[in-house]
């Protein structure tokens, strides 16, 4: 599959009971430590590629951009263990014996929503909104049945907070009344040749194996549109009502959508439609995997295997955790101190890490890997050359597609190209 | 024609960083205990701002 620059976007949310106005915010004191820490590059930068900072009240990392399906996995776990180690300091050096936790989902307990985005860089000749709408809207409105998080919003267990969160199908609101489809257009890029499609219907997740299978099915979806070969795709009626219904089920058995022709499926079909698909675009072993997985975890929910596909399936296994949680321990928050401690960051707090811990769950990358991303970029995209330019240079000014540079004068350099490794011959010659 | 390079500045060295990242905090849970995981009722009360989520229309 040809290589697809992507990246995801969490606001992460830290909570001490020492916080507030006569406290101190945590996620300010993270941000301060990571820019005195041999992890930060430059700006709101560090030396993995992503960019790190405050946005309405979290702690936000924006993963460097990826090319494939796998490694976005790998720096987002990254990001997600860096604030770990921040918090661990801020415990150890400023707040004693009160816990400072921090949260990777997108709900608190009082039903507070904030967000987790996914991007992925597309090609411009791909018609927005109406080709979205036609060929990938269907993908958004059913993908949660494997990718879903797992939530209590309003006191009911749903597939996906952020299913159950959407009112449109089209919008450009990333706060209220969003849509399946995000019209945010900046592409970080040459605007000419690409776009990045913003999705926000997607959850904060834990598991590798459903990040992995969110990014592998969503990026060659997006291969298949710009090919043109999607035009077959099963027309959903109404989205949203689809996604009302079905994001309070848990029965894969009761899902239902309905199609423009009046017939009755199931989410479960619409993926393997579009599973049949992208077994035209797989190539390398990765892929293949991947392509398996996703087979395997559609099957299993189609046949109630629920077991084996909580292996992979995010709020399957939430649930499980939340049911033996109640199993063991009687009391009127036992079941919200599950679901919200199952998204914990750190290994020793999160029922996520702890049931990683204990087999349950598969991963699709090791720990090395992420060592690895915590410091280093991604060596094919531009987050590489980025990071070599302000190895280089004094940097005056920094964003993902521009620097301003003092090699005698102040000097811009456009990183227009998110594939370029190296800078373009005029730009060499000077360096 | 052959292009003029001038010489550029050095790259200022860095300041010295107060903190390294340790790895050995974040991925060895030597410490934890399974048998002693508790839930903590901080979970179930959190609070936090609203940010960039969806809610749903009434």
């Amino acid at each position: 599959m040809k290589k697809m620059v992507q990246g995801t976007e969490h606001e992460y949310t830290l909570y001490c009971r020492k916080m507030g106005t006569m406290g101190f915010d945590p996620h300010m004191m993270a941000l301060d430590l990571l820019r005195d820490s041999d992890l930060h590059l430059a700006g709101e930068f560090i030396t993995n590629g992503s960019r790190v900072y405050y946005d309405v009240g979290h702690f936000e990392v924006s993963t460097a951009e990826t090319t494939n399906f796998h490694d976005v996995v790998i720096w987002e776990k990254a990001g997600e263990k860096i604030l770990d180690w921040l918090r661990r300091i801020m415990e150890e050096k400023y707040t004693g014996d009160t816990k400072i936790h921090a949260f990777k989902n997108n709900t608190s307990p009082d039903g507070t929503s904030y967000g987790s985005h996914e991007n992925y860089c597309v090609s411009r000749d791909v018609a927005f909104p109406a080709r979205f709408i036609r060929e990938l809207v269907p993908h958004l409105a059913t993908r949660f049945v494997y990718t879903g998080a797992g939530d209590i919003v309003r006191g009911k267990y749903v597939l996906s907070p952020m299913a159950f969160l959407t009112s449109q199908v089209i919008s450009g609101e990333t706060m209220h009344d969003t849509g399946l489809l995000n019209t945010r257009d900046e592409p970080h890029a040459d605007g000419r040749l690409w776009r990045r499609l913003h999705v926000i219907v997607g959850d904060a997740l834990m598991n590798e194996t459903a990040i992995m299978l969110r990014h592998f099915a969503t990026s060659a979806i997006l291969r298949l549109m710009e090919a043109d070969a999607l035009a077959d795709v099963p027309r959903i009626k109404d989205p949203v009502k689809d996604v009302w219904r079905n994001v309070e089920i848990r029965n894969p058995e009761q899902w239902k959508v309905e199609l423009e022709d009046g017939s009755i499926v199931s989410p479960i079909d619409v993926q393997r439609y579009y599973l049949g698909k992208i077994e035209t675009l797989v190539e390398d072993e990765w892929e293949h995997r991947a392509l398996r997985t996703l087979e395997e975890v559609l099957d299993d929910l189609e046949g109630r295997r629920s077991k084996d596909a909580a292996r992979r399936v995010e709020w399957l296994d939430r649930y499980y955790a939340i049911q033996e949680a109640l199993e063991k321990k009687a009391g009127p928050d036992v079941e919200m101190m599950a679901c919200k401690q199952y998204s914990e960051i750190g290994m020793d707090r999160s029922l996520f890490y702890k049931r990683q811990r204990a087999g349950l769950l598969d991963r699709i990358t090791d720990d090395e890997a992420i060592k690895r991303a915590i410091q280093e970029p991604p060596d094919d995209s531009r987050a590489h050359l980025r990071r070599e330019l302000c190895d280089t240079f004094n940097i005056e000014m920094i964003d993902w597609s521009v620097l301003i540079v003092n090699d005698g004068t102040r000097r811009r350099i456009d990183l227009l190209d998110p594939y370029a490794t190296k800078l373009e011959a005029p730009y060499a010659t000077a360096s | 024609m052959q292009q003029q390079v001038e010489e550029r500045p050095k790259k200022r060295k860095k300041q010295e960083k107060k903190l390294e990242f340790e790895a050995g905090k974040v991925f060895t849970p030597g410490e934890v205990k399974e048998e002693d995981f508790e839930l903590d009722l901080d979970s179930a009360r959190f609070k936090a701002q609203k940010g960039e989520g969806g809610d749903r229309r009434a």
